[in-house]
C-alpha cells in the first residue's frame, strides 16, 4: 500500500521509524563487525551504503526528532506513549556512533571530536549516557586543538567542554566537570589576544560572520559552563542567587537561543546543531542527581555519593530517573514491583528506598533478602558501603535454615539492615525473633524466585505472612523481568501497590551462534552467525569473524567453546564466561582452556588466591594452576569464600576465562563481556541418576543479562555454541521461548490435585515440592491464631492472601476453590489427627521449616528416643574412633525428610553412616583434602560442594528441627545444643571459631584465632574490632603449619571478604610478604 | 494556447484587502510565516489579474501584473525589503548587548558586527546586464515573485522568508528560493518556488533554462532529493513552532522511499520581468520539462507564474529605497511607486 502522511507526531514516528529501520539494521551490523574487526584487528569494514547520503538523512530524521522531542516534553496532551527519544533519536545515536567510527573519520578526514559530539548530542536525549561515557573514554579530551582560526577554535572548545560534561569522568589527577571551567576560564583569557586576528580577515562580511560565529559560541560556552557548575556540586550561582533547575534551564534555553539567533543569518547548519546542543544540555540537567526532588534522608544518601572519591555518581541512569518518577520513594507506597533489567541500577535504587523507609519509620528495621550466600554477601559489602556512611549498621544473619545463640547475640545488638536469604528471614519470623517485630520494608532481591518451586512457595507464603503480620511494613521486590509486575504489586500493597516496569539496558548486545565457516583457500574461519532474539542489537544473519579455526579442528561443542575462549578472552576487554550443563564439564573445560593458554605475567593477587585455595583445601587446589593462565571455574564445588574471590578476580580482569554451571543464575552480581554458551541444559544427579533438563529462559537471562559492562564495554556477546545448522536452529527455539512473567510455585500444584481426596503424608510432599511450604503456611497460622484459625472463613481469608489465589483466580474460580479446599481438606486433617494437641503441635513445628508430615516423622523417630548426654560435642563428633550412632541416626531421618532429602542428589546408595562421618570430620577440623581423601575418592571439588552445599546447610536446618522435636519441654541446656548445628555450619567445633566464622574469618584460621579470643577473653560484641586490630604476627600463629599464605595475608583476605579492603588494597598489598 | 495580452499592464485602482489583513504583519516578525489573506484569485491587491494559459493541465502556466501604484501593498514589499537589508541589524545589535552575560567580553566584537549590521540601504547597481546579479535585485525580484506567489495561491503558507536572509555572500544557501504549503482535507501540497528575475531580451530567457534544470534535474526528479531535504531542513530550523510539524511532514515524505499518495509537489517557478515584457516563448523551457516531471518518482507538478513588473528592475530597486528612506519618518510620504 503507498503510504500517506499525516501531522499526527505518531503518524510522523511511526512513519520515520519504518524509514529509518534498513538504516539502523545496516548501522548497527556495522558497528557491531567493527567491534568485531576491532577486536580480531582485521581491516574494519564497510557499511553497503553511502555515508555522505546517510549522513544526510539521519541529520533530517534528527531535525524532525528533536523537534517531536520537544513537543512531546512540553504537552501533557501526548500521553507516555510518544517517545521520538526512543522511537528516533536512539536510532539516529546509533547511526552516528556507526559513521564516526575511527576509520570513517579517518577516510573523509573530518575531525574526530565532530562525530563524537554529534552522537552524543542524540545519545544524550536518547539516555544513552553509559554507552556515551564508555565511548567518550577513548577519545583524547584533554587539549584544545592549535592552529585553528579563533571562530573556529572557540566553535569546536564548544564541543569539548560538552564532551566533558557528557563523560564526567573523575580520577585522583583529573575531574572532566572541573576542566570546563578551566576550558572556559583559558578561552576567556585568550580572548582579547586572539579576537584580534578576526579584525585582520579582508571580507567585511566574512569578519561579521567570524564574529557572530564567536559570539555564538561564547553564549554556548557560557551554558556548558553553568552546566558543569550544577553537575559538579548541585549548586549555580547567578547575582548572588541560588538557581534552582528550573532556573539552571532558564539560563541555559536564553544562551542557547541568543547563539541560535545570532547563527540563524550566519550558518543554518550550526544553528540546527546548537538547538540540538540546548535539548543536550538540558537533558543533562535532568539527569544529573541534583535535578530530583528527593526526600531530605535520600538527598543526603544521593549528595555523599555523588561528592565521594571513588566512582561518584553523578548522573541517575534513565531507569534510575524513570523509577523515581514512577513514585519509588511516595510514602503512600507500600508494596512496589521494580521490574528492571540487569545492570539498569537496582541496587541504588534499593538504597535509596532504604533510607527513605527507614526515615519514614524511625526504630524500625529493614531486612534485604537475597536468594545465596554470595549474593548475601554482596548485598551486605554494598549496603556497608553505601549506606555505612550515612550511619546505617548492616548486619549479616548467615544464610542457613538454623538460629544458634551466638546470632542470637549478633541480633540483639542494635542495627538497621539485616542482610539474609528469605528461608532464614522465614525461620526468624516463624519463631518470632524480637529484632525483628517491627519492620519498615522489606527488599527482595532477585524476587522472580518466587516462581521457582519450594523456595518461591516459601518465599511467597513468608511474604503472605509478613504482610498479615508486620503492620506497616513496606516491600519492595526486584526482579530483571516480571511483565506481570501490577499483579504482584496488587497483591502485596493492593490499591497501594504499584508496579514500576522499566525496559532499559545501558548497553547493547549480540546474541549468535559460534559456528565453524566454510573452508575458503585453506582456512577454515570461525564466526559468530547473528540470531533472532529480543535481548539482541544486532538483526539475525551477521557473521562476525572469530578468527580461523587451527589445523584439525573438530566440530564439537567442546572444541568450538575452547577456542571461542581462547579468542575471545584475549580480545574482549573483560570475563568471557562458559557456560557449561554440569560442574564436572566446567571443571574439565577450565583446565582444557588453561592448559591452551600461555601463563600470564606474574600476578600477586593471582598468587595470593591461588596459595588462598590451596591452603584452604589442604592441597593444591585444581583451580589454583589455572589462575596463572587467567583461567577459572565458578560453581558448587566452590567454597562461598573461594566464590567471592573468584568473582572478583574476573571483575577487576585478573581473570579472563570463567567456566561455570548454571548457579550462576542466582548466585552473582558481576559483570562479563562476553558468554559461550556451551549447552543450556542442566545435568544433574536425582536419586543417583543422571537427569538432563533444559535452563528458563529466565534463569537464562539472569545469566546472560550481565554479559556487557556498564560504562567498561561496547557491547556485551553472547555466543551459543552450534556445530551445524540443528544446533543453530534448536538455540532459535530456546530463544524465541519467553517466559516474562512471574508465576506463583504453588501454582503448578494446584490444578494437579484438582478434585482429588489429598492424604497430607511425606510421598504427598515428596511428590509436591511447594506443598511443603503451603502446609507450613496453614500450620503457622494455627501456631499464631490458634483455634480462630481454623474456621472456615479464617482459612479462606489465609489462603486469600497468597499470590497463588490471586493468580489462582485469575486462572478461573475452579483453581482459586481448590485452594481453599485443599487448605480446609488440611486443617481438618490436623484437626482429627492432633485433636486437642493440634495448638501445641503447630508452635512445636512452626519455625522448624518442615510440613507436619515431616514434622510427624521426626516426632515418631526422635520424641522420648534419644538423651541430651548423646548430643554433646564430643559425643555426636567424636575425635575419635566410630562415628556417633545419633549422628548417624540424624542423618538417617534427614534422608526421609522430604525437605531435606539428603542422599537424593548423590550417587550410589545413601549412606547416613558415611554422611555422618564427613559431618564428623568437617567438624573437626580436617581439611577438605582429607575428607576427599577418605570419603571421594580424592575428588576435592565433589567433596566441597557437598560440605557447602549439603552438610553446611541442609544438615544444621535438619538437626536443630530433631533436637526442637527430641527435647521440646524438657529441661535441657539450650545454648549448648544449639552450638552444635552451628558447628556443622562452619566446620568448627568451639563458640568462639564459630563467632570468628560468622564474621568471616576462613576456616582454616578460625580455630587458632580462636585460642587467642579465649586467652583474651574478647567478647562476641568486640570481637570484630579485636580482628581488625590484631597484627598479623598474631594471625600467623593462628594459621596451620602447612599455610600456604602468610598472617598478614589472611588477615587482608579476611579484610577483602569483609569490605573493608577493596580489590585494588588487595592488588596493592599483595605479594608484599608472601609465606 | 491562449494568447497574451502584450499591451502594458494597465494601472488599476487599488482595490481594498480583507479588513483583517494586514500583508506587512506576517514579515514584523523574524521567520513568522507568511500567510496570505484568502483575496479573490487573480484581482484585487498588489497584482493585477492572473491570466491563466491552459492546455497543459495538470501543469499550469500563469501570468499576473505586479501593481505598484497599490499603496498597502507596496508598503509591504518595500517593509520586507528594508527587513531584508536590516534583518541582522536589529538581531545582531541585541544580541552583541546580551553577549557580556556570556562572561566574555564583548569590546572587540562590536567593531567587527557593526558594520555587518548596519542599517544601511544597498546600493543601485549600474544599469548593465551584470546588474541582475546584484544581491540587491535578486532581493527585490524575489520578495515581489514570492508575494505574488502568495497572490495566485490564496490559503497557501510559506514558513519562512528565506529569500530575505543573504547578508553573508558566502552563507547564502544555494536552495530553493521559498517553499510554501497547503493542508487540506488529508491532502497535502509542496510548493517549491525558484525565482527568476530576467530583463534578457531572447526568449525563453537563459536563467529559465539555467532554473528548469534546477527545480526539475535537480530537485524533483532527483533520486536522492539532497536538495529538497536540506531546504526542508534549513526552513525547519527557522520556522515557528506552528510550522514544523508540517514540515516534519514533509520532511519525513522526501526520506520514504516510496512516495506518499497524498503529498503533492508543486515546482513553481516565477519568472519576473521588467522592461522586457514576459511572453509564452519565456516558459518554454518548464513546458519542455513537463515530460521529465511527470516521470519523476514523486508525484509533482509545473506551476508557472510570471510575473510583470511596470518598470525595469534598477527603477524598482530605486523606488524601494526611496520609501524606505523616508519610512519610518512620521510626516515622511510613502515611496511610493511615482518616479
Amino acid at each position: 500500500m503507498t503510504p500517506t502522511i499525516s501531522a499526527d507526531p505518531r503518524q510522523q514516528i511511526q512513519f520515520l521509524e519504518d524509514i529509518l529501520q534498513p538504516t539502523i539494521e545496516e548501522a548497527q551490523a556495522l558497528y557491531v563487525r567493527s567491534i568485531f574487526a576491532r577486536e580480531v584487528g582485521a581491516t574494519l569494514p564497510r557499511g553497503d551504503w553511502t555515508e555522505a547520503e546517510v549522513e544526510e538523512r539521519v541529520d533530517a530524521v534528527e531535525t524532525v526528532a528533536f523537534d517531536l522531542d520537544s513537543r512531546a516534553r512540553s504537552s501533557f496532551n501526548n500521553g507516555p506513549s510518544l517517545e521520538p527519544w526512543k522511537s528516533l533519536i536512539w536510532p539516529a545515536f546509533r547511526i552516528r556512533r556507526a559513521l564516526s567510527l575511527p576509520n570513517r573519520i579517518e577516510v573523509s578526514g573530518a575531525d574526530p571530536l565532530e562525530g563524537e559530539f554529534l552522537a552524543a548530542l542524540d545519545g544524550v536525549v536518547a539516555n544513552r549516557q553509559p554507552e556515551i561515557r564508555h565511548r567518550l573514554d577513548e577519545v583524547d579530551l584533554a587539549e584544545a586543538v592549535a592552529g585553528l582560526r579563533w571562530d573556529k577554535g572557540v566553535s569546536r572548545e564548544v564541543r569539548r567542554a560538552f564532551l566533558l560534561c557528557v563523560r564526567k569522568r573523575k580520577t585522583p589527577d583529573a575531574d572532566d566537570l572541573a576542566e570546563v571551567r578551566t576550558l572556559v576560564a583559558a578561552l576567556r583569557s585568550a580572548q582579547p589576544q586572539r579576537e584580534v586576528e578576526l579584525a585582520q580577515l579582508a571580507d567585511a562580511n566574512e569578519r561579521g560572520a567570524a564574529a557572530a560565529r564567536c559570539l555564538a559560541a561564547y553564549n554556548a560556552l557560557r551554558a556548558i559552563e553553568l552546566l558543569a557548575d550544577y553537575l559538579l556540586t548541585g549548586v549555580v550561582v547567578k547575582d548572588g542567587r541560588r538557581l534552582t533547575d528550573r532556573g539552571l534551564k532558564g539560563e541555559i534555553e536564553k544562551h542557547a537561543f541568543n547563539a541560535r539567533e545570532l547563527l540563524g543569518t550566519i550558518d543554518a547548519s550550526e544553528r540546527m546543531i546548537y538547538g540540538r546542543l540546548e535539548r543536550a544540555c538540558l537533558a543533562l540537567v535532568d539527569a544529573s542527581v541534583y535535578s530530583l526532588p528527593l526526600p531530605r534522608a535520600v538527598r543526603d544518601l544521593v549528595n555523599r555519593m555523588a561528592l565521594r572519591d571513588e566512582r561518584p555518581i553523578r548522573e541517575f541512569w534513565f531507569a534510575q530517573r524513570a523509577a523515581i518518577n514512577s513514585r519509588l520513594l511516595d510514602p503512600t507506597r507500600n508494596a512496589i514491583v521494580l521490574s528492571l533489567p540487569t545492570s539498569a541500577g537496582k541496587t541504588l535504587l534499593a538504597e535509596m528506598a532504604i533510607v527513605h523507609a527507614s526515615a519514614d519509620s524511625p526504630g524500625r528495621r529493614i531486612v534485604y533478602l537475597a536468594p545465596t550466600r554470595a549474593l548475601v554477601t554482596q548485598a551486605s559489602l554494598t549496603l556497608k558501603r553505601d549506606l555505612g556512611p550515612s550511619g546505617f549498621r548492616v548486619v549479616v544473619a548467615t544464610p542457613v535454615f538454623e538460629l544458634d545463640p551466638l546470632e542470637e547475640e549478633l541480633l540483639r545488638e542494635p542495627f538497621d539492615i539485616l542482610v539474609t536469604t528469605p528461608e532464614k528471614l522465614d525461620l526468624l519470623v516463624r519463631t518470632g525473633h524480637e529484632s525483628l517485630a517491627e519492620l519498615a520494608m522489606v527488599v527482595v532481591d532477585e524476587a522472580h524466585l518466587l516462581g521457582e518451586g519450594e523456595r518461591g512457595a516459601r518465599l511467597e507464603l513468608l511474604l503472605s505472612t509478613l504482610r498479615r503480620e508486620r503492620v506497616g511494613c513496606k516491600f519492595l521486590l526486584m526482579t530483571p523481568f516480571a511483565q506481570n509486575a501490577a499483579d504482584l504489586a496488587y497483591w502485596l500493597g493492593g490499591e497501594q501497590g504499584a508496579p514500576i516496569y522499566i525496559d532499559w539496558k545501558p548497553n547493547d548486545r549480540v546474541v549468535g551462534a559460534v559456528t565453524k565457516g566454510r573452508r575458503h583457500r585453506g582456512v577454515t574461519p570461525l564466526h559468530l552467525r547473528t540470531l533472532s532474539s529480543p535481548h539482541s542489537d544486532c538483526r539475525a544473519g551477521v557473521e562476525l569473524g572469530i578468527g580461523r579455526a587451527p589445523v584439525g579442528f573438530s566440530n564439537t561443542k567442546e572444541r568450538l567453546a575452547i577456542e571461542t575462549a581462547l579468542r575471545w578472552s584475549s580480545s574482549k576487554l573483560g570475563g568471557v564466561l562458559v557456560l557449561a550443563e554440569s560442574r564436572r564439564v566446567a571443571s574439565a573445560r577450565a583446565k582444557q582452556i588453561g592448559d591452551e593458554r600461555a601463563a600470564l605475567p606474574p600476578n600477586a593477587v593471582l598468587d595470593l588466591v591461588s596459595r588462598y585455595l590451596d591452603t584452604e583445601s589442604g592441597v593444591s587446589h585444581p583451580m589454583s594452576s589455572l589462575l596463572p593462565k587467567g583461567v577459572a571455574f565458578h560453581h558448587a564445588g566452590l567454597s562461598g569464600e573461594a566464590k567471592f574471590l573468584v568473582e572478583r578476580l574476573v571483575e577487576n580482569g585478573d581473570v579472563q576465562i570463567i567456566c561455570a554451571t548454571t548457579t550462576l543464575a542466582h548466585g552473582v552480581h558481576f559483570p562479563l563481556s562476553a558468554a559461550i554458551i556451551e549447552s543450556f541444559h542442566r545435568r544433574e544427579l536425582h536419586h543417583g541418576r543422571w537427569s538432563r533438563e533444559k535452563i528458563t529462559p529466565a534463569e537464562f537471562w539472569n545469566i546472560a543479562g550481565r554479559v556487557g559492562r556498564t560504562m567498561e564495554d561496547s557491547m556485551g556477546t553472547i555466543g551459543f555454541v552450534a556445530r551445524n545448522q540443528a544446533d543453530i536452529d534448536s538455540t532459535q527455539r530456546f530463544l524465541d521461548d519467553e517466559a516474562r512473567e512471574v508465576r506463583s510455585a504453588l501454582m503448578e500444584m494446584f490444578p494437579i490435585l484438582e478434585g482429588i481426596e489429598v492424604e497430607f503424608s511425606i510421598a504427598m510432599v515428596e511428590e509436591h515440592r511447594a506443598m511443603s511450604a503451603f502446609l507450613q503456611y496453614v500450620l503457622h497460622a494455627i501456631a499464631v491464631s490458634g483455634q480462630a484459625a481454623l474456621r472456615e472463613d479464617a482459612i479462606e481469608e489465609l489462603i486469600r492472601g497468597s499470590f497463588a489465589f490471586s493468580e489462582a483466580n485469575r486462572a478461573g474460580q475452579q483453581t482459586a476453590d481448590e485452594m481453599v479446599r485443599l487448605a480446609r481438606s488440611y486443617s481438618r486433617q490436623l484437626v482429627r489427627a492432633k485433636g486437642g494437641g493440634l495448638a501445641g503441635f503447630a508452635k512445636l513445628s512452626d519455625g522448624t521449616g518442615f510440613s507436619s508430615p515431616s514434622v510427624d516423622l521426626m516426632l515418631a523417630e526422635w520424641r522420648g528416643t534419644t538423651r541430651e548426654i548423646d548430643w554433646g560435642p564430643q559425643a555426636l563428633f567424636r575425635e575419635e574412633g566410630q562415628v556417633s550412632d545419633t549422628l548417624v541416626r540424624v542423618m538417617d531421618t534427614l534422608g526421609k525428610i522430604p525437605e531435606i532429602r539428603l542422599g537424593y542428589y548423590d550417587e550410589g546408595q545413601f549412606s547416613p553412616e558415611r554422611v555422618a562421618r564427613i559431618a564428623t570430620q568437617w567438624v573437626n577440623g580436617e581439611t577438605i583434602a582429607t575428607i576427599a581423601a577418605a570419603e571421594y575418592r580424592d575428588d576435592l571439588l565433589q567433596c566441597t560442594k557437598d560440605l557447602h552445599s549439603t552438610v553446611a546447610t541442609l544438615v544444621p536446618w535438619g538437626m536443630r528441627g530433631i533436637q526442637r522435636i527430641a527435647f521440646a519441654g524438657q529441661e535441657v541446656n539450650w545454648a549448648s545444643l544449639e552450638l552444635l548445628p552451628a558447628m556443622v555450619v562452619h566446620g568448627v567445633r568451639s563458640r568462639e571459631a564459630i563467632a570468628l566464622r560468622m564474621l568471616g574469618v576462613p576456616r582454616f584460621a578460625a580455630e587458632g584465632l580462636s585460642a587467642e579470643v579465649r586467652a583474651g577473653n574478647v567478647s562476641f560484641a568486640a570481637l570484630h574490632e579485636w580482628l581488625v586490630n590484631l597484627p598479623p604476627a598474631r594471625w600467623q600463629r593462628a594459621l596451620p603449619g602447612n599455610s600456604g599464605i602468610s598472617g598478614s595475608e589472611t588477615k587482608r583476605i579476611w579484610q577483602a571478604l569483609d569490605g573493608q579492603l577493596g580489590w585494588a588494597g588487595l592488588r596493592q598489598s599483595a605479594g608484599s610478604d608472601p609465606a | 494556447m491562449a494568447p497574451i495580452d502584450h499591451r502594458p499592464w494597465p494601472a488599476t485602482t487599488p482595490s481594498p484587502l480583507p479588513q483583517d489583513v494586514n500583508p506587512r504583519t506576517p514579515l514584523q516578525a523574524s521567520g513568522h510565516g507568511l500567510v496570505t489573506p484568502a483575496p479573490t484569485p487573480g484581482s484585487g491587491g498588489g497584482f493585477g489579474p492572473i491570466v491563466e494559459h491552459p492546455a497543459r493541465a495538470p501543469h499550469r502556466f500563469r501570468t499576473t501584473a505586479f501593481r505598484a501604484e497599490h499603496r498597502q501593498s507596496w508598503d509591504a514589499i518595500v517593509g520586507q525589503c528594508v527587513q531584508a537589508w536590516r534583518l541582522t541589524s536589529q538581531t545582531f545589535m541585541r544580541q552583541l548587548e546580551r553577549g557580556a552575560e556570556t562572561g566574555f567580553s564583548i569590546d572587540g566584537l562590536r567593531a567587527l558586527l557593526t558594520p555587518l549590521g548596519a542599517a544601511e540601504l544597498p546600493e543601485t547597481p549600474p544599469d548593465t546586464p551584470e546588474a541582475m546579479r546584484a544581491p540587491a535585485i535578486t532581493d527585490v525580484s524575489e520578495v515581489i515573485a514570492v508575494a505574488g506567489y502568495l497572490h495566485a495561491h490564496p490559503g497557501h503558507t510559506v514558513p519562512w522568508a528565506r529569500v530575505l536572509h543573504k547578508p553573508v555572500v558566502d552563507e547564502q544557501h544555494r536552495g530553493i528560493d521559498a517553499l510554501a504549503y497547503q493542508l487540506q482535507d488529508g491532502e497535502a501540497l509542496l510548493a517549491l518556488v525558484e525565482v527568476m528575475a530576467s530583463d534578457d531580451a531572447s526568449r525563453p530567457p537563459s536563467t529559465a533554462y539555467d532554473h528548469a534544470n534546477q527545480l526539475v534535474g535537480g530537485t524533483i526528479t532527483e533520486d536522492r532529493r539532497s536538495r529538497l531535504l536540506r531546504d526542508l531542513k534549513v526552513v525547519h530550523g527557522e520556522a515557528e513552532a506552528m510550522h514544523k510539524m508540517p514540515l516534519n511532514m514533509f520532511i519525513a515524505a522526501v526520506l520514504a522511499p516510496e512516495w506518499p499518495s497524498n503529498l503533492q509537489v508543486v515546482g513553481a517557478p516565477c519568472l519576473v520581468r521588467g522592461r522586457v515584457r514576459l511572453e509564452p516563448a519565456d516558459w518554454r523551457p518548464f513546458e519542455g520539462a513537463i515530460s521529465r516531471v511527470e516521470a519523476a518518482p514523486i508525484k509533482a507538478t509545473i506551476d508557472f507564474l510570471g510575473i510583470q513588473l511596470p518598470f525595469g528592475f534598477i527603477e524598482l530597486l530605486d523606488r524601494i529605497k526611496s520609501s524606505a528612506s523616508s519610512q519610518g519618518s512620521p510626516s515622511g510620504a510613502p515611496g511610493g511607486p511615482a518616479a
